[in-house]
């Protein structure tokens, strides 16, 4: 018998099994994925309560997937082998429709959307009556994608009926007109901010201050290389990737911003050493935060904002502060409504409610 | 700790492996003995006191019966042996179905005791009984040692999830093995080959089966796909898992049973069962169905017979009723073929294919239920009865997105791929092609389970 055929076979196979477990032993733990955006878990420490209830194996198991040797490199290999051989129409719940990665939203939670709307009434009867407030909610990608790629998704019109009909005196501005898939950023799951020209008119008409905002084209474009978005490490597809762009002008430049968490500390509208952290996004007005206020030192009125939003808003909020004195940005997923009063004075100021999709169909993450 | 986890692979393994390949012969037993208890102990480190129980009785019990051959007295300690073993498997196993039924059928409130499931009981409960009812007749020579015994007990390969492997079959193994190159070999190639069918297609399966079950528009073409996936995904898992067993046992010089031989090509049930878990059910002929008469006391004791191997065989996969049923279903098909159906199924190929595949889905269905009343539902909506649309997006989303594993997975399930690679086996090529082969398959599994987030074994319940 060919001898050498056997021979290769047991050596590729403890070649394999022996230099991951060297390669394992000899590396060090990584503390972060920059592309999946958690920590990874570290070497558990035993006790006897964890090791006789088996959490300590499962910790150590865990611990072994997420600082194995090439981890990131497996992971695309699963992907591609998942996605691109045996074609199967997403990877985690995230497929690729003309180079842009979108994720998959199939279930519609009636409740949640239903909730969303609760919290927007709630917060009106608490804090806003008699003020001019609006809202209005940004598509996800799998809106625009879905049918023409033949992909699964909840019935957004099903979504926006509930939504809108459980709502009171609200105006509602319907934005699903003014966007389309290619003002998403390819890689993530937001929107572009150099697109938002439809956007920011739509909004401005209802809320009848189009005359104070200046043209988008009069913003001075600043361009960061590369932004790689959410869905790279989610999908661990080959993700084509993005250039971050931010708009600047005079007001933005002088514009004065804080932070409710970082009291006392001035910020600057934009924190391009942000892109090569956890979340490239947070370029934006440096990402989650509870409350967050932007004044316009050069403003010609004394009118205020409050916008309520979600991530998204953190790009629309620097384009609209030419038409106000003070932006104030409220996050309600990091802040409980029944303390708003404690930081916020609600007098007359205009109020936007600002939510994507995903955070309408998952209301409960309102506090 | 499954065989499919980073942990056994990158840590275990290669470490037991390099242990055994270092250790000097008369070492090597121990090695396996403290790997395997360190093995079950890190799935379940409180129940290795009950293996240790199971062990140290049962060899106990074939020694003493080794001592009163030929007399009253070895009758009463097979008896009592037997006793031992099945009041551990009842009490861990069903004392809460049990409670559960007299609760049921009585209207009663007896409150369930809630003890976790030992991993692996049925199988180190099986083959330890099979090892004292074969020393009761001669068939094999009392373990002297307690330590090889325990080493055929927890022998790591086998005992959590099969096959269900008789101490004759490792005895020779135990006292003096050899290993030798082609073994190893072909244990590494059978190993690879079960770690990818688990990892690459029956969790895969899975997804599907997931897909299905978490589904906002199901239909009937959608539960007949998952019918369809989860008969593909037990075969997988657990066909994977006994060639892993089996071929870590040839790395380490023993030659377990073979556990499958292609049962979705069978063309009678008679014939499926005779290619399905062959360990277990030569269990059940060796250890019930004769001892019981078989088919030598007449119709009536024969059908009884069958019907009490099949009901075992359906609560020994599980304890509920649905798993009853699932045996009941096959002891039934199994008597209808003897009786009349055998001699019709063997002149069509085709007609006879469709037959097994067809009640071996509808077994799966009922195997894979939520209890009786998700059964119900399952075997409703897959003959259109609950009032489901045909078809959905959802059904054709799926179907498109798994339709290539699918077809992977059916053309897996035949001897075809087998006798693709024997054909090619010889050729020079496949000195490079094989190889990289099984170099490719491990890294596909470990990039799987890197990322994987599902990976239980199925048969882990049992």
């Amino acid at each position: 018998m060919n001898k050498r055929k056997p021979m290769a076979t047991i050596v590729v196979f403890f070649v394999i099994l022996w230099g991951f477990l060297l390669g394992f032993l000899l590396l060090p733990d990584a503390a972060l994925s920059y592309t999946e955006r958690r920590k990874l878990e570290q070497l558990p420490k035993p006790t006897v309560e964890s090791i006789l209830s088996t959490e300590y194996m499962k910790s150590l198991e865990q611990y072994a997937q997420d600082q194995f040797p090439l981890r990131e490199e497996l992971r695309a290999m699963k992907a591609q082998l998942q996605y691109q051989v045996l074609r199967q129409g997403d990877s985690q719940g995230i497929y690729l429709a003309n180079g842009s990665a979108i994720k998959m939203e199939a279930t519609l939670k009636p409740e949640e959307v239903l909730f969303c709307a609760d919290k927007i009434n709630d917060l009106y009867e608490t804090y806003l009556q008699d003020m001019n407030v609006y809202c209005a909610v940004i598509p996800d990608k799998n809106y625009f994608a879905a049918e023409e790629f033949r992909h699964l998704s909840f019935d957004y019109g099903r979504m926006m009926t509930l939504f809108t009909q459980r709502l009171s005196q609200v105006q509602y501005v319907d934005l699903f007109g003014c966007l389309s898939l290619s003002d998403y950023y390819l890689s993530d799951a937001h929107w572009r901010q150099e697109a938002l020209g439809p956007v920011r008119d739509t909004l401005a008409k209802a809320m009848g201050i189009q005359d104070r905002l200046p043209d988008l084209e009069s913003y001075t474009r600043q361009e960061l290389y590369p932004f790689q978005g959410v869905y790279v490490g989610q999908s661990a597809l080959p993700i084509e990737m993005d250039r971050l762009v931010y708009l600047t002008n005079p007001v933005l430049n002088q514009a004065i911003v804080q932070s409710a968490e970082q009291e006392g500390s001035l910020l600057s509208v934009y924190a391009p050493e942000k892109l090569k952290g956890m979340d490239g996004y947070d370029v934006f007005l440096h990402g989650a935060q509870a409350i967050i206020t932007m004044e316009n030192p050069m403003a010609r009125t004394d009118k205020e904002l409050i916008l309520f939003r979600d991530s998204f808003g953190s790009s629309l909020a620097p384009l609209l502060l030419d038409a106000y004195k003070k932006v104030t940005l409220i996050d309600l997923r990091y802040v409980a409504s029944q303390y708003l009063g404690d930081f916020v004075e609600f007098t007359d100021q205009d109020v936007l409610f600002l939510y994507s999709t995903g955070i309408v169909n998952s209301g409960r993450l309102l506090r | 700790m499954v065989f499919s986890s980073i942990t056994f692979l990158y840590g275990f393994l290669p470490l037991i492996l390099l242990a055994w390949f270092v250790a000097p012969k008369s070492m090597r037993n121990w090695v396996l003995l403290l790997g395997s208890l360190f093995f079950y102990a890190f799935g379940q480190p409180s129940f290795v006191l009950l293996l240790l129980f199971a062990s140290v009785s049962n060899w106990a019990f074939a020694l003493r019966l080794s001592r009163t051959r030929g007399t009253k007295g070895a009758r009463q300690i097979l008896i009592a042996a037997i006793c031992v073993n099945l009041l551990l498997l009842g009490f861990f196993k069903y004392a809460d179905f049990l409670i559960g039924s007299v609760n049921q059928v009585l209207g009663t409130a007896i409150p369930l005791l809630h003890i976790p499931l030992p991993i692996g009981i049925s199988f180190f409960i099986f083959q330890s009984m099979s090892y004292v009812i074969d020393v009761y007749r001669e068939e094999v020579v009392p373990q002297r040692s307690l330590a090889q015994f325990t080493t055929y007990v927890a022998l790591f390969p086998q005992l959590i999830a099969g096959p269900v492997v008789r101490y004759g079959d490792v005895e020779q193994g135990l006292r003096n093995r050899s290993s030798s190159m082609n073994q190893l070999y072909s244990g590494v190639r059978r190993f690879t080959m079960g770690l990818a069918k688990k990892v690459l297609i029956a969790n895969s399966m899975d997804e599907l089966c997931s897909a299905f079950r978490g589904a906002n528009e199901q239909s009937v073409l959608f539960v007949w796909i998952y019918a369809l996936a989860f008969t593909l995904q037990i075969y997988f898992d657990f066909s994977g898992y006994s060639d892993m067993a089996i071929g870590i046992g040839q790395m380490l010089g023993f030659r377990f049973p073979e556990n499958f031989r292609y049962p979705y090509s069978s063309r009678s049930i008679t014939e499926f069962w005779r290619r399905w878990h062959i360990t277990l059910g030569s269990w059940f002929r060796d250890y019930v169905y004769i001892p019981l008469g078989g088919n030598r006391k007449g119709k009536h004791v024969w059908l009884r017979n069958l019907a009490i191997v099949w009901l075992l065989t359906g609560l020994w996969h599980g304890a509920a009723w649905n798993f009853a049923l699932w045996g009941f279903l096959y002891g039934l098909l199994l008597m209808v073929e003897k009786l009349f159906l055998g001699k019709y199924l063997e002149k069509s190929k085709v007609l006879s294919h469709i037959y097994v595949l067809f009640f071996t889905l509808l077994g799966f269905v009922i195997f894979n239920a939520d209890g009786m009343g998700g059964m119900t539902r399952d075997l409703s909506s897959l003959f259109g009865l609950s009032g489901l649309p045909l078809w959905s997006a959802e059904t054709s989303y799926y179907l498109n997105s798994y339709f290539l594993t699918l077809v992977i997975a059916i053309v897996g399930v035949t001897p075809l791929p087998k006798l693709l690679a024997q054909r090619w086996e010889k050729k020079p090529v496949m000195t490079i092609l094989e190889p990289l082969a099984v170099g490719l398959l491990l890294l596909m599994s470990t990039a799987f389970l890197v990322d994987g987030s599902f990976n239980p074994f199925l048969y882990f319940r049992f």
